[in-house]
């Protein structure tokens, strides 16, 4: 992902006009990121794997309405795998749901223990709890704003609060490591 | 909605977790084209979003890609039948020479790609002189115009079919222009030359070259007048009287 901005851009235009070379490297880089995201979504592996190879199927019949003004590739993507993912647990639940003639229990809630999901890793772990769990359950779990204050019983208005100021935080985590970086090279020079 | 409240109200955010509604990611979709600032401030959340999703990637297994590059792959109809040998050997050739048209087209398009990026620098060098002279233009209009510079008419006599050169003169920079386009062409033996007259002596200021269209020289101390005269090619250190065609007298 940190390629530079022509490089990308020369990718995604092959991308476009149905190179599957470009798509096979679009998927090397943003495979991993976007699979964490689902896997963490569905809490199933099998699924998620299903689901991964459907969005990028997706991305591949939709290139075309994908525009670099209105955003990143990696955020169009991102979107395009939180809604599939969404649909599909969805459906799940709906069928659960009727199998057990309405006794449907939180099935999300109970699964977090049950699966192994991959723990946080980098910057989000720096944050504190509140702020990390604020980005967790929006950006990992895939609720919306108005969802996620509720589960975190905290008013809306306070939870978009917290999301500005984890990204805040997170946006100071990053820049401290550029720095060190540069110190870093100075120093060696 | 401001441009502070889109920066603070969540909106940003929510549109790049694909939360907003088609009339909000219109909105910040036109104001991510409009403004600088909030272009910035989301495309900073896009890649930290980013490098935070990257931070927590989870490699898939290899299969998913083989897969996915499989289902995009043009469907091939391959029918196996008796003529098998026959059907191989076709293909071998096909190959063959299919491989061999490839290579003289990737040839081609090599050559093609040679070509254009000679045109491609050509056209930056061009660019490049196109963009100094323009600069240089620039500031000649500029000289020309400029409130401390003063404009004059050296009319030239019938050695120079009454022809007029004109004379910019900005005695605090120090500079004289000299447009004599309209000045006759003379012989290659022969050139005009620029003279100040300081203090009843002529002072050397330099040739009008033939083929520019406007001149620059050293605007010298108490220039009295600006003479023009026909010399010798190459100029001489005094000027030939008898061949004064043109002067002015500075105020």
């Amino acid at each position: 992902m940190n390629s530079n901005p022509s490089e990308e851009s020369l990718l995604i235009s092959q991308f476009q006009s149905g190179n599957t070379r470009a798509l096979s490297t679009l998927y090397d880089k943003y495979s991993g990121a976007l699979y964490g995201v689902i896997i963490r979504i569905c809490k199933d592996e099998a699924q998620a794997q299903d689901l991964l190879q459907e969005t990028f199927i997706t991305l591949w019949d939709k290139a075309k309405e994908y525009d670099s003004k209105k955003g990143r590739f990696y955020t169009w993507a991102y979107r395009i795998a939180k809604n599939k993912t969404l649909n599909a647990i969805r459906n799940t639940q709906d069928l659960i749901q009727n199998d057990d003639l309405g006794v449907y229990t939180n099935r999300g809630a109970e699964e977090i223990n049950e699966v192994d999901l991959p723990k946080l890793n980098g910057a989000i772990k720096s944050l504190e709890a509140h702020h990390q769990q604020a980005l967790e359950l929006v950006y990992f779990q895939g609720l919306t704003h108005r969802e996620a204050h509720k589960e975190m019983d905290v008013p809306l208005g306070t939870f978009k609060s917290y999301i500005a100021q984890a990204l805040k935080k997170l946006r100071e985590v990053y820049q401290a490591i550029i720095i060190w970086i540069a110190l870093g090279i100075e120093s060696l020079l | 909605m401001n441009k502070n409240e889109v920066l603070t109200s969540g909106l940003l955010e929510r549109y790049i977790l694909g939360e907003t509604s088609s009339s909000e990611a219109a909105m910040v979709e036109s104001w991510i084209a409009k403004d600088a600032e909030v272009k910035a401030a989301f495309q900073k959340m896009e890649l930290d979003f980013e490098r935070m999703a990257e931070e927590n990637a989870v490699t898939p297994p290899s299969h998913v890609k083989a897969q996915i590059l499989k289902e995009i792959a043009p469907s091939k109809s391959a029918t196996q039948s008796n003529w098998y040998l026959g059907v191989a050997a076709a293909l071998v050739l096909m190959m063959g020479l299919t491989s061999y048209f490839q290579y003289q087209k990737m040839q081609k398009i090599e050559d093609e790609l040679k070509i254009v990026q000679q045109q491609k620098e050509l056209i930056e060098s061009e660019l490049e002189s196109v963009v100094t002279s323009y600069a240089k233009t620039t500031e000649m209009l500029e000289f020309m115009g400029a409130p401390t510079t003063q404009k004059y008419l050296l009319n030239a006599n019938e050695l120079a079919q009454n022809a007029t050169a004109i004379g910019y003169v900005n005695p605090s920079a120090k500079k004289v222009l000299i447009d004599a386009n309209a000045l006759p062409k003379l012989d290659d033996d022969k050139d005009y030359q620029l003279w100040a007259d300081v203090h009843g002596e002529m002072i050397n200021m330099g040739l009008i070259k033939k083929e520019k269209a406007l001149l620059a020289y050293n605007y010298i101390e108490d220039s009295e007048s600006l003479n023009i005269t026909i010399e010798p090619a190459g100029g001489s250190a005094h000027p030939t009287v008898a061949n004064l065609v043109a002067n002015v007298y500075l105020r």
